[in-house]
């Protein structure tokens, strides 16, 4: 099945924001209890990505979704959607799967479906939707009697059964089996790469957001830590490895820019110094042994930046 | 918005023993107590009432129900439950994005009074129906009964009056869901106001009519509307009945509007 593509989308210009947040800030609780949630936080998620929301527990990630859903009031600062100040009218325009799946028990997976589908007057893509989240055989069963994953699945259909131009999914994998895992990130990829739908994706499987995101953002105490493409975002946080024959001698010339490592040492440096480096090493004769860009994984990434000390 | 209603209703539909106890379960006990009751008289005396019965004026007053402090304990359930599923099974987070804050609680608002106008409508028919078992077991058969065209608009204000004396109920337990989240917290302080009017008219008669309260204001309407009130208290009486709906639907709509989902 495929999901109409959103005319808006198609025709919008590139550079208009699906989601955007300006200096959105929140606090639960008074005085002493105060926690400060989202602090000035500032984030565009362009349309027809697949953006990746990543944060440690606490850093503000579903008080985000849940103030783009419209669950939970901002202090300050503005949301739009495509463009517009958000709203009831734009908010139908995404589909979303905030935190865990919570469904009426009493009624069917169908009948979930239908009840969103005639909300956004779209019933006739209730039957695709189920096949396409693999509840065509369990659709006229009873939610009380899902597992997590199930759950997990319908609350991923009744995100798509509006045919939304933008979808927020919480932890979409959570529950699910290693299969199904590998048909989420397919299915993932589908919509933003065929259908032109926005994605934000908040997860903590860190290898998951990396193979499928265009984009990420990393929270740290409601404040955005890091936020880039991903290749660009381990591009930046990339060193250089030399194997010499005199580390110590390099150490002290690079003058805080390298770092010891296990039988050699790091470097850090933009690509375009590479050159220049190994040359500056043959004229000083020192040898080298082995010389690569090592990049790090969106793990090393995130927890450098997540570990950094609190503000 | 009738898209939204159909959900409600659908959802309303898969909870039967909801539907039962919560909107239809008052208007059946009490045609089943009135069943008792002329059932009693009939075994007793062998006869009924001889005098031919009204139909509409009797489904006209089988309409007071609306009044009665059980009957609003299981009312006030029904519309507190409609209301507190939502946060019982965390799926404001399934609607709220869609809908609106608004429109969602105007369409559960909107199923509450669909609901409870089907079960007036059943206590009405009920009570004809009761009405032509009696005038048949009496011997008399349709000459027991009369059907008159003028008690027609008496009926229909009844029904007017009940409805709004249970608009007045479901807006005061949707104020009170909102407020404390939980079911109890809505059910019980609406028994407790229905049973509180009842003991303050017991205990202070005619001078309660002083005092502003629903049950108040609908009786005075009803006494007004049979005959046996004055005009004015009657007035006095939908004045008091609409400020009540008015307010307690505006204050909820503002507290829902306000109120943070976080952890729906």
């Amino acid at each position: 099945m495929v999901l109409a593509e959103s005319e808006t989308a198609r025709q919008a210009p590139a550079q208009e924001a699906a989601i955007g947040l300006s200096a959105v800030g929140k606090t639960y609780g008074w005085g002493a209890a105060a926690v400060r949630a989202l602090d000035g936080l500032t984030l565009s998620i362009p349309r027809g990505c697949v953006y990746g929301l990543l944060g440690p527990n606490g850093a503000g990630k579903s008080t985000l979704l849940r103030i783009i859903a419209g669950l939970v009031r901002p202090d300050r600062g503005e949301v739009s959607l495509f463009g517009e100040p958000a709203g009831p009218r734009n908010r139908r325009r995404i589909g979303m799967l905030i935190e865990s799946p919570s469904f009426y028990p009493f009624l069917t997976a169908r009948e979930h479906l239908e009840m969103f589908a005639w909300q956004a007057g779209t019933p006739g893509l209730v039957d695709p939707v189920l096949a396409r989240v693999d509840l065509a055989r369990a659709a006229d069963k009873k939610v009380s009697g899902f597992s997590l994953g199930m759950k997990q699945r319908l609350g991923i259909g009744a995100a798509l059964v509006g045919q939304p131009e933008a979808v927020i999914l919480d932890e979409p994998t959570n529950g699910l089996d290693p299969d199904g895992i590998l048909e989420m990130r397919a299915l993932l990829s589908d919509l933003a790469r065929r259908e032109g739908i926005t994605v934000l994706l908040s997860s903590h499987l860190l290898d998951e957001v990396e193979r499928v995101c265009d984009r990420v953002a990393i929270l740290r105490h409601g404040r955005l830590a890091a936020e880039g493409a991903v290749a660009e975002l381990l591009d930046r946080q990339g060193r250089f490895w030399l194997k010499v024959d005199e580390p110590d001698r390099v150490l002290a010339a690079l003058k805080g820019r390298g770092e010891a490592g296990e039988g050699g040492l790091f470097v850090r440096l933009e690509p375009a110094e590479v050159p220049d480096l190994i040359q500056t090493l043959a004229i000083a004769g020192i040898r080298i042994h082995e010389a690569k860009w090592v990049k790090p994984d969106l793990e090393t990434v995130f927890l450098s930046q997540t570990r950094e000390a609190a503000p | 918005m009738r898209a939204l209603l159909c959900g409600e209703w659908l959802k309303l539909l898969r909870q039967p023993a909801l539907l039962f106890w919560g909107f239809l379960s008052v208007p059946i006990l009490s045609l089943l107590f009135k069943l008792l009751m002329e059932g009693l008289v009939f075994v007793r005396t062998g006869r009924h009432d001889d005098a031919p019965v009204d139909v509409l004026l009797s489904a006209a007053h089988g309409l007071g129900l609306s009044g009665n402090s059980m009957g609003h304990l299981l009312y006030g359930f029904g519309a507190a439950s409609v209301l507190y599923s939502e946060y019982r099974f965390a799926t404001w987070r399934l609607l709220v994005p869609r809908h609106g804050r608004s429109r969602l609680l105007l369409a559960k608002f909107g199923l509450c009074l669909t609901a409870l106008a089907a079960g007036l409508i059943v206590a009405v028919f009920g009570d004809m129906l009761l009405n032509g078992m009696m005038a048949v077991l009496n011997g008399t058969g349709a000459a027991g009964l009369v059907l008159r065209v003028s008690s027609l608009p008496l009926l229909v204000t009844a029904f007017a009056i009940a409805l709004l004396e249970l608009g007045v109920l479901v807006a005061l337990a949707f104020l009170l869901v909102i407020l404390t989240r939980s079911l109890m917290g809505a059910v019980l302080p609406v028994f407790l106001l229905a049973i509180g009017s009842t003991l303050i008219q017991v205990y202070l008669g005619a001078d309660s009519d002083g005092i502003a309260l629903p049950a108040y204001g609908a009786q005075a309407l009803r006494d007004w509307l049979f005959s046996v009130g004055p005009a004015h208290a009657g007035l006095a009486g939908l004045a008091i009945l609409s400020g009540w709906f008015a307010g307690l639907a505006a204050l909820a709509l503002a507290v829902f509007a306000r109120q943070q989902l976080s952890s729906e």
